[in-house]
């Protein structure tokens, strides 16, 4: 349980077994008509209360400029949580319950005036409802709308910067900037009406089980990190691929592209997290200040030589599992002409102690030959072949899968039964599935959570997004200055272009076939 | 079956078995099943089921194959019939499965059932169990029905056993709770996982609720009366609400204040008291635990309580705040099995509630 920093401790609430339980407070959904709002946010907090970890004392608001009565809200999220939520179908009691604290208020991002109500509306559901003024804003609207909602909320009394009292927690939804320059701005902006504990900014692969994962099988394990170094690795692969191409998404992706759709934010948390040294504890800042090492440890692409390091492509027709894909620029809002990448690959490495001369290759790609996020580790050969050409041909890999079908397997060389000796690879495998026989709660039921107690460490830090911003950046700045050679292109369906399997060939690798 | 896009598929059902070749035979079956499905036999626990009789089996079974798809277990029902005749020991093997979450495999556990008779039959259990035991995996044995209170019965059976399960609800309301604890101190390191506490948690984390802010725990130091109302059944539970009380807040040892009476009065800091009364008359609730109210009051006058209004919902009451409707769900037994194995089965809070609810046995 958290506390208020003057509060004093709770000895009931002490030592409870559900004591990750948060005080009582209201999440106010901005964007609360937009898609997120109803595929995620909501049947998330649904699936919390029907874990019993939301407080007895709780509230959502839905907050947005359509007008909604709280019925209609009601009756809308009741029918997303049908479909949505882990805990599915609806159980008729706890929804009754549940959406007692569901409410609408209909207002204008722009509007001080809004935001009165709103506060006014909120002071009145605190009241009937016994919260103690505790508040969870969830900005999940168009990023233009950040920068001013926060300064509103500010404004108009809505965020206590004090750390004693009741706790102002703001939730902010990626992207967070589109390059170094708009993250420091908007870092800066937040700070100004926020300290930096009141601000979480969401990657939501933070809240995959098997992200999180990747440190407990790393630092809860004594078998594998003495194996996860240079000594050992010869590459890392980190592939987050999707099926689809850009599904009528295209007047946003086609400004954003799948560098900073993708690998500004989620690939690297992921490489952040198979990289990093131990943390000295689990807290938000330990955690994060390893994190962040990482990210400063990238080394920089040497000027007039990013085509070594970096490939971009963008799709073409194609068929992925019986579907016809058009070409990219084919799509709805996309720009005639554009050079706006679908796919990118990258090779990165990292100057520490660990991982010198170890390259990380992270590609991300829409159209691709299937939906797969994933880590490998390929370990180096056996130093010594003791059986000749019997030998395994194919290296160690320990790979970790983010989705789907969240697991980690490991693919090493075994005798083949017989009387000669043969060595085949095979696969050990574990599974979430199988093995625990349940499924992994949804990345935004462990966030939203982990806000409403306070805890940042899934939460990105503002260094770490500058830090990130810091290097990829510079990939956009070159791309812009050699507009005119155009962009490769690729078979949608296909695992990306030519010149993607060429980056790894020079340093005598292929990429996995995940 | 319950999750949503799975389906049960029944590999082997009650297959008799020779003893000694169960893992065999169990192998075989896998073998068999391979051929044309992908399986994945899944284990995350050894769940050892001790049944007394032959109901307590047919609803123990039930329930765990409802807990097993939640957490995968090699099950081995227990069935203990010292004063029967016949074959001294008789084994089943069965084997379910459904389709894993997220499609395609096969997700099946085994289930084992031994039947021993007369007294040297039962004699034969434990070292049953130690063969059965799927190796690095820790095993829990759940007592079906009334909990253990003869240590004698018990301890061959621990050997090798984690966690120690047990519904305290079953126990005589006199006396039960202090042969409970003597049961549990057999095995050093035994978690001891109550099934009744375990139903209780809703409840406490409700009572714990009502001294968040913005109220806060100052009244805590100030009460002069608990009061909780409960069925009969129920009155272990209120025990082990008095003795969560007592440990978290600190009160002495209780004395009885009037003989025959279900009622305590406990030193708090200073020089003062609490009265604890659990009462029983004409108390209906359609809550398992049998608890229908808490109610815990100051020397100010203040009073905080919530009481059952059905369908899990308590209403709750404290001053200054306006009276609301909470959900607190008991869950289901097979639920609570699933709970027991899992980091709520190991509860620190327990012992130690444990230890001051045996002192109002006293």
């Amino acid at each position: 349980m958290t506390t208020t920093a003057a509060a004093a401790p709770n000895p009931l609430r002490q030592g409870l077994v559900e004591d990750r339980l948060p005080e009582p407070c209201t999440v106010v959904i901005f964007g609360a008509s937009g898609d997120l709002t109803k595929r995620k946010l909501v049947p998330a907090l649904y699936s919390l209360a029907a874990e019993r970890l939301l407080p007895p004392s709780f509230a959502i608001v839905g907050y947005a400029r359509k007008p909604v009565t709280d019925d209609a809200f009601r009756a809308e999220m009741r029918e997303w949580c049908n479909t949505s939520a882990r805990h599915r179908p609806v159980d008729e009691t706890l929804w009754n319950s549940f959406s007692k604290g569901l409410y609408f208020q209909t207002g204008d991002y722009e509007d001080p005036a809004a935001y009165k109500a709103l506060k006014e509306r909120l002071d009145q559901i605190d009241k009937e409802r016994g919260i103690p003024g505790n508040r969870v804003f969830y900005i999940s609207t168009p990023p233009a709308t950040f920068p001013l909602a926060v300064q509103h909320l500010n404004e108009s009394g809505l965020i206590n910067k004090s750390t004693s009292g009741p706790f102002t927690r703001v939730i902010i939804e990626k992207p967070f900037g589109t390059d170094l320059a708009s993250a420091k701005a908007l870092n800066a902006h937040c700070l100004k009406h926020l300290r930096e504990d009141q601000i979480y900014r969401i990657d939501h692969y933070l809240g995959k089980e098997t992200v999180q994962n990747l440190m407990v099988f790393r630092f809860a394990n004594s078998l594998f990190e003495p194996l996860w170094n240079n000594r050992y690795v010869e590459q890392v692969q980190i592939t987050g691929a999707e099926a689809l191409g850009i599904e009528g998404r295209g007047g946003y992706f086609d400004h954003a592209g799948i560098l900073r759709d993708m690998v500004q934010n989620h690939l690297f948390q992921v490489l952040s997290l198979t990289a990093m040294e131990p943390p000295v504890s689990m807290s938000g800042n330990d955690l994060r200040d390893e994190k962040v090492k990482v990210l400063k440890a990238l080394r920089p692409i040497p000027d007039g030589r990013f085509d070594e390091y970096v490939i971009r492509g963008q799709y073409r027709s194609g068929s992925i599992s019986g579907r016809k894909i058009p070409n990219y620029h084919e799509e709805t809002g996309v720009t005639a002409g554009s050079t706006t990448e679908t796919y990118v690959a990258l090779k990165i490495q990292i100057d520490n102690w660990r991982w010198a001369g170890v390259p990380f290759y992270l590609r991300s790609g829409k159209a691709m030959a299937k939906k797969v996020t994933e880590v490998a580790l390929v370990f180096k050969d056996a130093p010594h072949r003791l059986f000749g050409e019997k030998s395994i041909s194919e290296p160690n890999v320990l790979a970790i899968r983010i989705q789907p079908d969240e697991g980690i397997s490991v693919r090493f060389g075994s005798k083949v039964p017989g009387n000669t000796l043969d060595i085949h690879p095979v696969n050990m495998e574990f599974r979430y599935g199988t093995s625990f026989g349940a499924e992994p709660p949804e990345a935004y039921e462990r966030l939203q959570l982990d806000c409403m107690l306070g805890d940042q460490s899934l939460y990105t830090r503002a260094d770490e997004v500058e830090a990130s911003w810091k290097w990829i950046s510079r990939i956009h700045d070159e791309w812009r200055q050699s507009f005119a050679k155009g962009i490769p292109t690729y078979e949608a369906g296909t695992w990306g272009p030519d010149e993607s399997d060429a980056l790894l060939r020079r340093s005598g690798h292929t990429w996995r076939r995940p | 079956m319950s999750g949503a896009g799975t389906q049960d598929i029944q590999l082997a059902k009650d297959t008799s078995v020779n003893i000694g070749a169960i893992e065999k035979e169990l192998a075989a079956l896998w073998r068999g099943a391979s051929k044309d499905k992908q399986v994945t036999r899944a284990c995350s626990w050894n769940l050892v089921v001790h049944c007394g009789d032959d109901d307590i089996f047919d609803k123990a079974k039930a329930v765990v194959d409802e807990a097993v798809r939640h957490v995968p277990s090699r099950s081995l029902m227990l069935k203990p019939r010292p004063y029967a005749t016949g074959k001294e020991v008789e084994a089943w093997v069965s084997a379910n499965c459904q389709i894993a979450p997220g499609g395609g495999k096969l997700l099946c556990t085994e289930e084992i059932t031994v039947e021993s008779r007369g007294k040297d039959g039962v004699d034969h259990l434990p070292s049953i169990i130690r063969a059965l035991q799927v190796p690095d995996v820790p095993t829990a044995l759940w007592w079906a029905g009334s909990p253990p209170t003869d240590p004698s019965a018990v301890r061959i059976l621990l050997s090798g056993v984690d966690r120690l399960v047990f519904d305290t609800s079953m126990l005589p309301s006199d006396g039960g709770l202090t042969k409970l604890a003597h049961v549990g101190g057999l095995l050093d390191g035994l978690v001891l996982t109550d099934l009744n506490w375990l139903r209780t948690g809703s409840l406490r984390s409700v009572i714990a609720s009502l001294f968040d802010p913005p109220t806060g725990p100052a009244p805590l130091g100030n009460l002069k009366r608990v009061r909780i109302e409960t069925t009969p059944k129920g009155i272990q539970a209120a025990k082990l609400l008095v003795g969560w009380f007592a440990s978290r807040l600190a009160w002495g040892t209780p004395e009885r204040t009037e003989g025959g009476q279900l009622a305590w009065r406990m030193p708090v800091r200073g020089d003062g008291a609490v009265r604890i009364d659990i009462e029983t008359n004409k108390v209906a609730t359609s809550r398992d635990s049998g608890i229908k109210s808490v109610s815990l009051e100051t020397s100010a006058g203040e009073r905080f309580a919530l009481s059952d209004q059905g369908s899990s919902q308590l209403e709750c009451t404290s001053p200054g705040i306006a009276a609301r409707t909470v959900q607190a769900v008991e869950p289901r037994l097979d639920q609570l099995i699933v709970a027991s194995l899992g980091s709520r089965g190991r509860d620190r809070l327990y012992p130690v509630a444990l230890h001051r609810a045996v002192e109002l046995d006293r």
